[in-house]
Parts: structure tokens; sequence; C-alpha cells
């Protein structure tokens, strides 16, 4: 086994990396929006599985919640799973409706027990359904979930140690809370157990201004990785003792394929450069 | 329910018409069933391949000619086109043979009458689509023949025997049964003998799913694109899904010489030209104002 790196399947982008095949390890599918849906596109995500390491991620489940998740959409990954055989699969640590409505959006729970052991139970529930447990991701946010108790670092940690999911560790979102409450997302990256990390996730972002001029680095996975969060990329090299996953995140404003390898490529010799750390020490 | 064959002759042939259907419905249905549907690894990123899957040897031929043609290594003068001078590795063997074929200038219309080339192309492709499974190989020609027999042997069963009935009752208007029944012979044929296989079809449907961002991915150039998209997506969705620059030139280079030629008079010459090297370095618009 060793460290892998890829990126995020978009149709725009689908024979360049298939063309590139042997520079993209794997590549990670949002299936909401067609494969999840129709089951007429499925064979052709399982054709790509047979092609490439395909990892689904769903971005609507909506995990992080008081509400128990839905048993229909569970179903339908279930199916999908199944069909693709997919290596892996995720969801985000976060809640996208409330009282029947659909924000369209990944928000950040309140940092509690109570969404502790509601998040836990929820993913009980999808393990039970899919066969698996999910890897989780932890998500960007742009404002304090308001009525929590906890920092992000601390609910983190309490929510891994109760259940058996391990962790999606998106590091541009953990630089851009970072960066937006004022913590070393360095510190909080050692802070995590290391052996419950497992997949990487690599984006970019920009710098938004909220009504009251306040500064905030929103995660818009329109940009190229800043080079703080290939620092981050080293710690994990350095700290976590297995191969993980390394996805870069890329949803539009696409440049040229080459310069999306050239990110993968400064990956690589991020996570080399922490492995040779570790090795050293 | 009374006897057909007692039916009167329009009668009769309206009955003849809905049984002819039903039976090569379902003899196309009983091919299809009878062919494995297993996804399988096939050419993903193969332009010359899934253009042969998709359409045959003329069509892989015409896209293999359009990718020379956005790499830059055919050049075009009206309908004229002529090989550059440096080849590069690691091209299909059928491209190579293409580019030996435009040493000397030729049409781009003769590459489709070219035998040699379609026995290239063919060679090339259709023995891996075989094995691979999304084309038909010896057995499954074999079975789609006898599903093909068994119905063609019903149809001509049941209207022998109306005209033998017929005849015994001393009519002759026999002749649009014979027509009808020959008519369903030749569908049967055709519905219950498709080029490819449940997988090979399948697959480009497979294919469709994956690749349907080439459409907007793929954007006019003004020169040779270098890249595999534009192959790619003449190779699974048709040269008339490439961008209106790329598909209007493509058109006009495949056209019948004097069908062009109609349709710009004396400037077709001026604007095949620009068109031309425009495109062998990329089929800018100006191809299109002309032919407008």
């Amino acid at each position: 086994m060793r460290d892998r790196v890829g990126l995020t399947w978009h149709p725009l982008l689908a024979a360049s990396i298939l063309a590139e095949r042997e520079r993209v390890d794997l590549v990670e599918v949002i299936p909401e929006g067609t494969f999840l849906e129709s089951r007429r596109a499925q064979p052709a995500l399982r054709r790509l599985a047979l092609e490439i390491p395909v990892a689904i991620h769903g971005v609507s489940l909506g995990l992080a919640s008081t509400t128990p998740v839905d048993q229909r959409r569970l179903d339908q990954f279930a199916r999908l799973i199944d069909s693709v055989r997919a290596e892996c699969w995720s969801e985000h640590l976060a809640f996208v409706r409330a009282g029947g409505v659909e924000l369209g959006h990944l928000a950040a729970p309140s940092r509690t027990d109570t969404t502790i052991d509601a998040t836990a139970a929820n993913l009980r529930r999808a393990a039970q359904t899919i066969g698996a447990y999910p890897l989780v991701e932890n998500v960007a946010t742009i404002i304090e979930p308001p009525g929590s108790d906890y920092d992000e670092e601390t609910w983190l940690s309490r929510l891994l140690a109760t259940t058996n999911s391990d962790l999606l560790l998106d590091l541009h979102n953990l630089y851009a809370n970072g960066r937006n409450f004022g913590f070393d997302s360095a510190a909080v990256l050692r802070s995590i157990p290391p052996d419950r990390i497992r997949v990487i996730h690599l984006a970019g972002g920009t710098n938004v201004h909220s009504s009251s001029g306040e500064e905030r680095w929103l995660d818009d996975h329109l940009h190229d990785v800043p080079d703080p969060v290939y620092e981050l990329l080293e710690i994990v090299g350095e700290c976590v003792p297995h191969p993980v996953d390394v996805v870069l995140e890329r949803d539009g404003a696409f440049p040229p394929f080459r310069e999306l390898l050239a990110q993968l490529d400064r990956a690589r010799t991020a996570l080399a450069a922490g492995r040779m750390r570790r090795t050293a020490t | 329910m009374p006897n057909p064959f007692d039916l009167r002759g329009p009668e009769f042939l309206v009955f003849y018409i809905l049984l002819g259907s039903i039976v090569t419905a379902v003899a196309w249905m009983l091919v299809l069933r009878a062919e494995p549907a297993a996804v399988t690894i096939g050419p993903l990123t193969d332009y010359l391949r899934i253009a042969y899957l998709r359409g045959g040897a003329d069509e892989a031929l015409r896209v293999a000619t359009i990718a020379l043609i956005d790499r830059g290594l055919i050049t075009v003068d009206d309908d004229r086109m002529t090989a550059a001078a440096n080849v590069p590795a690691g091209l299909h063997r059928t491209e190579q043979r293409l580019l030996e074929s435009c040493k000397d200038s030729i049409r781009a219309r003769a590459v489709l009458a070219d035998t040699s080339l379609k026995v290239t192309v063919t060679t090339e492709c259709e023995s891996s689509l075989v094995r691979a499974g999304l084309l038909p190989d010896s057995t499954i020609r074999a079975a789609r023949r006898k599903v093909v027999f068994q119905a063609v042997s019903f149809l001509v069963l049941v209207a022998l025997v109306k005209i033998l009935i017929a005849l015994s009752r001393g009519r002759s208007n026999v002749g649009f049964l014979i027509v009808l029944c020959i008519a369903f012979g030749v569908a049967l044929y055709f519905f219950a003998n498709p080029f490819r296989t449940r997988a090979g079809d399948m697959m480009l449907a497979d294919l469709r799913q994956l690749f349907r961002g080439l459409k907007y991915r793929v954007v006019p150039t003004t020169g040779p694109s270098g890249g595999s998209d534009l192959a790619l997506l003449a190779a699974v969705f048709g040269l008339n899904a490439l961008p209106s620059g790329h598909a209007h030139f493509t058109e006009r280079l495949f056209a019948k010489r004097e069908a062009a030629g109609s349709g710009c008079g004396s400037g077709g010459s001026s604007c095949g030209s620009s068109c031309g090297s425009s495109c062998g370095g990329g089929c800018g618009g100006g191809c299109g104002g002309c032919g407008s």
C-alpha cells in the first residue's frame, strides 16, 4: 500500500483524467445530481471504477444533524455503493436541511453533546444500511455555529471517540476555519488521532467580506491550493503512520489540466517530505 | 375468435402486419436478452475504437482524419489534405496509414473510398472490440441467424398457408402478401442482427454518460488543440457534436465535391482554403461566414 493522490471527478475533466490515468491514482465522485438518482447512469460509474479506483463522496445526507438521516436517501446510497463497488464512501459533518427546509449548503452544526450523540446515531444508521461506516469530513464555516459548547477541535475529537467512523480530513477547511477564527490549524491537526485519518482533501478558496466588513476565507473549490495547505499536508505525512488518499477538489474555473496535474505532483512532494521527516525521527 | 386464415385479403394483410411486427419485436428482444450485459473493461479513451464501435470503419476514418487535422498532422487546403512532414511516434496504425495516404495531397473523400484504409482500421479495431464482447463474435452471429431463421420461417409459413388457401378458393391477388413477407424478412435481418452487441450498446451509453461534459469542454479553437478532447468528443457523440466551427468544416470536408462546389460557387475555393488552413490549424468562424 502507498499514498495515492487523485482528483474529484467532474464531467468536464473526464477525458483528461482518463487520458492521464498514470498520474491520477483515484477519483472521488459526488453522486448527487446524476449517479445517485439515475440507475441507468450507475453502470457508467461501475465501468469507471473498473478503470480507476472510485470513492463516493456524499453531500446530501446531512449526518451531523439532530434530525434522523432520511432512510430513502440512505437506501439510494446503499444501492449505488453496492452497484459501483466503490472503495469507500464519505459524507460531511454538516446538516443540509432543517424543519423541512433544504439549505442547499453544508452548514456546520452547533458543537454540543446533543449534536455529537445525534451524529453518532446517524452514522450507526448509515452503517447499518450501507454496510460500512462513512468517512466523515470536517466542514468549513464562515460563522461560528451558534449555541456551541465546544470548539471545533474538541467537538471533532469527542465525536471520533464516540463513533467507528474515521476521518476524511479536509485540510483547506481546517486552514479556512483557523484563518477565520484565529486558531492554529497546524496545532489542531497535530491533536487529531493520526490513526483515524484516512483521506485528505485539498482545495482552494478566496477572501470574502461580510456586510460588517469582516474578512473571511471562503472554501470555494475554484482556486488553486494555497501554500499553507501543502504545509499541513507535510504534517499529515509526518504524523499519519499508514498510507492515505489525497484528493484535490476542484469544482469549476478549471485551469489547463496540466496545472491540476502540477498541483497533484506538489501534493505528492509535500506528502513525501512529511514521510521523510517521519522516517528521520 | 375467428380463424385468421378466413380473413378477407385486406383484413388478413392488417393481421399479417401486426403479426410481423410482433415477431420482429420478439426476435429483437430474444437477440438482446441472449447476449451478456455485464459491465466489462472497454476502450474508455481510445477514440479510434470508440468511433469504430459507434459507426464502423467509415466513421472511424472520418474521426481519425479530424483528429489528425486537430493535432496539426494533416493540413487542409479546400477539400485536399496533405500530411505533415514530421510524424510523431505512438500513432495508431490507422493514423500512420492515413498520413501515408496523404503524403501526396488527396481529396478528403478519397479516404472513405480507400479500401486498404478500411481494412487497416477494421483490422486494428474489430478484433479487440469482438474480444471485449462489444461487437458480435461468430457464436453470437450464429445465435442471431438462428433467431432470424426461425422468425422468418414462421412468417413465411403463415404467408404460404394463406396463399395456398387463397389459391384453392380461386383467388390470385397474393402480391401484397408476398411483398410484406419479403419486407419483414429484410426488417428481421436488420433488427435482429445489429452492428453492436448489447454490451456494445451499453458501453456507448456509458461513454456518453461519462463524457457528457466534453461538449462544454471543447471550444472552437483558433489553432491545433493538440489534445484528445476533440477526437474523443467526435468518437463518442459523432462529428455533429463538434463545436460549430469544426462541425461546419467537417461537413464540408467530407461532402461530395459537387455539393460543396454549388454551395460556395467561385468563392468556394477561397472559403475552403481559409477554412482548411484555419482548421488545419483549427477551424475558426471564418469558414462559417463564407458558407452562409
